[in-house]
């Protein structure tokens, strides 16, 4: 049976989630400086790559937790597994249309079939496809095997997307490292920007790790639920 | 000859709204599906409670 009350460490993890967050939009708004070439737009990298970052840890973390299912065939790691994948799907999706909306002046289009656009879309779409093929699957050890083993297979999609702009001939600006010359709406970070940035991503991690335990502790709930309604129907 | 800095507010506006409605709706959505177990919890302890009688 699941407490239906917050562990403590729970509820300081989300309350400091929710205040790093809050702060770090005040930083995004308040203390970096407006860039000089893309105006106001260039405010959405902060938030976009911080859950770019967050999508791609979280598919980390479900590669992470389908060894240590394999390994010790505890159900736990399969929750965290299934949970990772959805949480990482959402930041995934936000980072793909927030990045969309930010182009839209900078490289005066909504969409081009650039590399880090294409690999994060088939990254996005591996994962899709994991969560519903596991759906196909009744019986809970096979799919937590199955889950398990797509994981650490589609983890691949991570370090090719990361990479893409860094090995490709590219227009998507690179943060960290040089980039492409053909790349269009970098820019120089001065100190108050990669404060911020830095900022975020911390607050985007933490925010990804409280969302984590609230995902697995409704996964573990529906999971007795389940095995409450095939006791009651069996007996 | 100097350029001007574009106006592109509207898009930082579209942009956040994305970010934080996306963000707003998973918390809600994980709201909802706990409520939702809750409910069906208490659903099965009143059929066990009937199938006891």
């Amino acid at each position: 049976m699941i407490d239906q009350k917050w562990p403590l460490g729970l509820k300081i993890l989300t309350a400091t989630a929710a205040l790093l967050v809050f702060v770090a939009g005040c930083l995004v708004f308040l203390y970096a400086p407006r860039e000089i070439v893309m105006g106001e737009v260039q405010r959405v990298f902060y938030f976009h790559v911080a859950s770019a970052w967050v999508g791609m840890l979280s598919f980390v973390v479900a590669a992470v937790a389908g060894v240590m299912y394999l390994v010790r065939r505890t159900r736990t790691w399969d929750l965290v597994g299934v949970s990772s994948v959805e949480i990482g799907m959402v930041f995934g999706l936000i980072a793909i249309v927030s990045g969309s909306i930010w182009a839209r002046p900078v490289w005066n289009t909504w969409w081009t079939w650039d590399p880090r656009l294409v690999t994060t879309t088939i990254m996005e779409l591996v994962y899709a496809a994991y969560v519903l093929l596991r759906q196909g699957v009744e019986d809970p050890e096979r799919r937590a095997r199955f889950g398990a083993v797509y994981a650490i297979v589609g983890v691949l999609t991570v370090p090719i997307t990361f990479l893409s702009i860094r090995f490709l001939r590219t227009i998507h600006p690179v943060v960290i490292g040089s980039g492409d010359a053909a790349a269009q709406g970098g820019f120089d970070m001065t100190p108050p920007m990669l404060q911020t940035f830095l900022f975020s991503l911390l607050a985007f991690s933490v925010m990804y790790f409280a969302l984590l335990l609230h995902r697995v502790r409704l996964a573990r709930r529906a999971e007795a639920l389940e095995m409450r309604r095939a006791d009651l129907a069996m007996a | 000859m100097m350029e001007t800095t574009p106006d592109t507010t509207a898009y930082l506006i579209a942009g956040y709204s994305v970010i934080l409605g996306g963000l707003l709706l998973y918390v809600i959505s994980l709201m909802v599906r706990w409520r939702a177990l809750a409910r069906e919890e208490r659903v099965l302890a009143e059929i066990e409670r009937s199938e006891k009688k």
